[in-house]
């Protein structure tokens, strides 16, 4: 009975039954699975994305790692640590600074450690305290071996005086750099650091031992005198 | 010609406009469901599709990443020598600001100087003491240091620090220069 009326009353009135019906159920379908599946589709679509450019970025940073020589790579760190080492490394240093000097033709009296080093940006350093004996003449020689030799060190300060014809006596305070390993060796999707070819030349120069000068010194005519102590 | 004649009673006639008309809006709502259901179908199935793919990606990614891991040592290596070449290339070959000031300091003296000393300090600063045998090597000791030309620009400061002439007439003397 109740089926009949239900029934009845559709008939009568389904003109407006069935569209309210329709727009009820596809607002239920929108509202339900439409919306919320399309938003988390956009959503996706961005993270889709993320995801997809950093698995490129890693699979090029993997065959770039992979592209690498270790045994090739470990000689070149070697070659930079001799002339950049992580430590103080007195003995190599003391050790090369007397056959720097005796090379240059002076004679070393002594060497000791300095108290205070120059303040440099970009390097750790301490000082060295040299005192030597020889030609004043050859002192250029020597302050140039000292810079361009194959541990990094600079001239600090110095002092010379005559001390006879040829042979004089030389004070030199010389900064002996050297920089602490870094402590952050990279994470698996930190960017790869490249070499450029300016990268190569240096590790060219460490591995020859030919650090001469690139930038230009004092190039002057014949004028003044070859020992200024005469 | 042909003539149409509805003889069916005015309430048959209503009731036919009626059911036409519900035939009409019962086909744009079906259409209307259908069209609802195929969009539901399709947003599902590309949410879907769309998880299998990140889920894929996201395969590569752990592969890559423990490819990484695996070379952890080439690249501890790599970031370590970029560490030093960096440091390097700024030192190597390069002249420190004494050395370049000492080696145009001597070039500048005249032969009638004699050095007695030279000091070179931390800033690039040099205290010489020396004799000149006369006047005429004093001035050419001056004019060489203070002349632009001479000094390539690279002095910017002479001082006299002390100065006193012997009975043998030739004159002590102690000079400051700064450099640039």
């Amino acid at each position: 009975m109740k089926k009949a009326e239900i029934l009845k009353f559709y008939l009568n009135y389904r003109l407006y039954l069935f569209p309210a019906i329709v727009a009820l159920s596809s607002l239920i379908l929108i509202i339900l699975v439409i919306y919320p599946v399309a938003v988390k589709l956009i959503t996706n679509s961005k993270v889709e994305g993320e995801i997809l450019s950093k698995s490129k970025f890693l699979e090029t940073k993997a065959q770039a790692l992979d592209s690498l020589d270790q045994v090739d790579l470990d000689r070149k760190v070697n070659f930079a640590l001799g002339s950049l080492p992580t430590d103080k490394d007195f003995v190599s240093a003391f050790g090369l600074l007397q056959s720097l000097t005796s090379e240059s033709g002076f004679s070393t009296t002594a060497i000791s450690l300095g108290s205070d080093a120059s303040k440099n940006i970009n390097a750790q350093s301490y000082n060295l305290k040299l005192a030597i004996v020889g030609p004043v003449t050859l002192l250029p020689i020597l302050l140039s071996n000292i810079e361009n030799s194959s541990r990094l060190m600079r001239v600090s300060s110095f002092e010379t005086t005559a001390g006879g014809l040829q042979a004089g006596t030389i004070s030199l305070n010389i900064d002996v750099l050297y920089l602490s390993a870094p402590t952050d060796f990279g994470s698996v999707d930190s960017p790869l650091p490249g070499l450029s070819e300016k990268d190569d030349e240096v590790i060219a120069k460490l591995a020859k031992g030919d650090t001469a000068a690139s930038t230009p010194t004092t190039q002057l005519g014949p004028r003044g005198k070859e020992n200024p102590f005469e | 010609m042909k003539i149409a004649i509805n003889l069916l009673p005015i309430e048959f006639r209503a009731q036919q406009i009626r059911s036409a008309s519900f035939y009409k809006i019962q086909a744009f709502g079906v259409t209307i469901i259908l069209v609802m259901i195929f969009l539901s179908v399709l947003v599902v199935a590309l949410r879907f599709l769309q998880s299998q793919n990140i889920l894929q990606i996201q395969n590569r990614v752990s592969a890559e990443e423990q490819k990484i891991s695996d070379l952890k040592n080439t690249q501890g290596s790599l970031l370590l020598l970029k560490n030093r070449i960096i440091t390097i290339s700024q030192y190597l070959g390069t002249t420190s600001k004494q050395a370049q000031m000492y080696q145009l300091i001597t070039t500048l003296l005249p032969e009638s100087f004699s050095v007695s000393s030279i000091s070179v300090g931390k800033d690039g600063e040099i205290l010489i003491s020396g004799v000149v045998p006369d006047s005429s090597s004093l001035d050419n000791v001056i004019s060489n240091l203070t002349s632009q030309s001479s000094n390539q620009d690279k002095i910017s400061q002479i001082s006299l620090d002390t100065i006193s002439r012997g009975r043998d007439g030739v004159y002590r003397l102690s000079l400051k220069i700064k450099p640039k």
